[in-house]
């Protein structure tokens, strides 16, 4: 998979013959090898999730944070090098600030976007200088459209606007996933609540979780919406707790019908928990 | 000398100055349009030099249009153009001021009232208002806007009690002002009303 640079990778300012510049693609590697960061869009406001592996017993829990809040509106959640995704949410913190003092209003999502996407893509261009080995799920709400939204930066620069994202270890079974769930339906009652949101990311990041390989995980999240004052916060623990067991079971009785559907079958047989 | 007035209403705003241009004893114009339109839905009534009056408006005005060209057609509210223009004030003022007093008018669909006035002053203040003068004109008309302005007017209401000021100015002021011109911003944009003497006539 991994292709040869040959002399084209050594600088973020260097083309390869086919319109590649491998700097940056190796920067998105190191954001592939990373816990998960997931974000859903949801018809009330928008959740944030991230698993953090947790690499050594003797770190105190909930002390390392992965998602920050960027503006009273904002939040933003990292994953890949967490040193340099501290560098984006201090540089969105201050893009946030200045807006504030030169307008007088909160920054409008997309603008908010557009800058962190500016600031990583400088990074990209200069000799002297790497690109960011992190990826930004920024959840922001907009007072003046009273609408919400979910972006995602990457450490090419590029930045999106999502009904459902994800990066990281699990983004690919995150992704179909999500698929499933009704996001983004015409009809906007029949998409999925914060609430619901919730729930469905701890069961995804429970359920790709493979208890021989990975290591011992601590959950984050956060949201936005009308029962947060449209502030970014933390889930409270008792919701998150409440979206873990919800999530097991589920997670459990999808497994028991599998089982159920083996016996039936002669081949398989073979143990499913 | 110059006059600006103000009135906000339910579902916009009225503006009003006069037209003359003059300095000193000498009068180089009756026909002046002063209330300079900002964006799609907002315009400023502006007192002071024409020179800071030309210079400081044009600036802000193309400062919120390169906005919106950068930031893919988001537009800023009357608040944050407010603000922004402010900013921009105080900037200058331990610099090279703008000796400028404005009246800042605009319409946002997302606000209660849709209408917002805002008076900034030479010194950088900034304070949002139902209605509001600018130079002597204050110390005739602030009177009549307070026994007339109440919450929920319309549009009429509103030109009526400019006009008001108008006719108080023409009776008690000193300084003869003989052309006003007035302003309306609501949700289809800025339109003059009447004028005294028409600006493009030059």
């Amino acid at each position: 998979m991994a292709s040869s640079g040959s002399g084209y990778d050594l600088s973020s300012s260097t083309f390869s013959p086919d319109g590649r510049i491998f700097q940056v693609e190796y920067a998105a590697k190191a954001v592939e090898n990373a816990g998960s960061a997931l974000g859903l869009k949801c018809r009330d406001g928008v959740v944030l999730c991230v698993e953090k592996p947790v690499p050594n017993k003797m770190l105190l829990p909930n002390s390392s944070r992965r998602i920050h809040t960027v503006d009273s509106h904002s939040g933003v959640a990292i994953t890949g090098f967490i040193s340099d995704g501290r560098q984006i949410v201090n540089r969105a913190r201050e893009e946030a600030s200045n807006y504030f003092e030169t307008y007088g209003t909160k920054i409008p999502p997309t603008v908010l976007a557009d800058r962190m996407g500016s600031y990583v893509h400088y990074f990209t261009l200069h000799g002297s200088l790497r690109p960011f080995g992190a990826t930004s799920l920024l959840a922001s709400y907009d007072p003046e459209t009273s609408e919400a939204s979910l972006h995602m930066v990457e450490p090419s620069g590029v930045s999106h606007s999502y009904f459902g994202c994800a990066a990281g270890k699990g983004r690919q079974p995150a992704k179909t996933e999500m698929e499933k769930l009704a996001l983004h339906k015409p009809a906007a009652e029949e998409n999925i609540s914060v609430r619901e949101g919730v729930r469905q990311l701890a069961r995804m990041v429970h359920a790709f979780h493979d208890e021989g390989k990975d290591k011992p995980f601590e959950l984050e999240m956060s949201w936005l919406c009308e029962e947060s004052g449209w502030e970014h916060r933390g889930v409270p623990r008792n919701v998150i707790r409440e979206a873990v067991e919800w999530a097991k079971k589920d997670i459990e009785e999808a497994e028991e019908g599998d089982d159920e559907s083996d016996e039936d079958d002669d081949e398989q047989g073979g143990d499913m928990e | 000398m110059d006059t600006v007035f103000g009135v906000a209403y339910e579902g916009g705003v009225v503006l009003a100055t006069d037209q003359t241009n003059a300095r000193s004893i000498l009068m180089y114009q009756k026909n002046l349009d002063k209330i300079t339109q900002l964006s799609s839905h907002s315009a400023m009534g502006v007192s002071g030099p024409n020179s800071d009056l030309v210079n400081f408006t044009e600036y802000i005005s193309k400062n919120l249009a390169l906005y919106e060209l950068s930031n893919d057609g988001l537009k800023l509210s009357t608040h944050a153009q407010a603000n922004f223009a402010r900013g921009e004030l105080a900037r200058a003022l331990r610099k090279g001021p703008y000796q400028v007093n404005i009246l800042l008018g605009g319409y946002d669909e997302s606000t209660k009232t849709g209408g917002s006035l805002y008076f900034l002053d030479y010194l950088a203040s900034l304070q949002k208002v139902n209605y509001g003068c600018q130079g002597y004109a204050s110390n005739f008309c602030l009177s009549i806007m307070d026994r007339e302005w109440r919450e929920g007017m319309t549009e009429e209401e509103a030109v009526s009690t400019v006009e008001n000021c108008i006719n108080e100015l023409h009776e008690r002021f000193l300084i003869s002002q003989n052309n006003f011109i007035i302003k309306v911003v609501d949700k289809d944009g800025v339109k003059v009303v009447k004028y005294g003497a028409d600006p493009a006539d030059n």
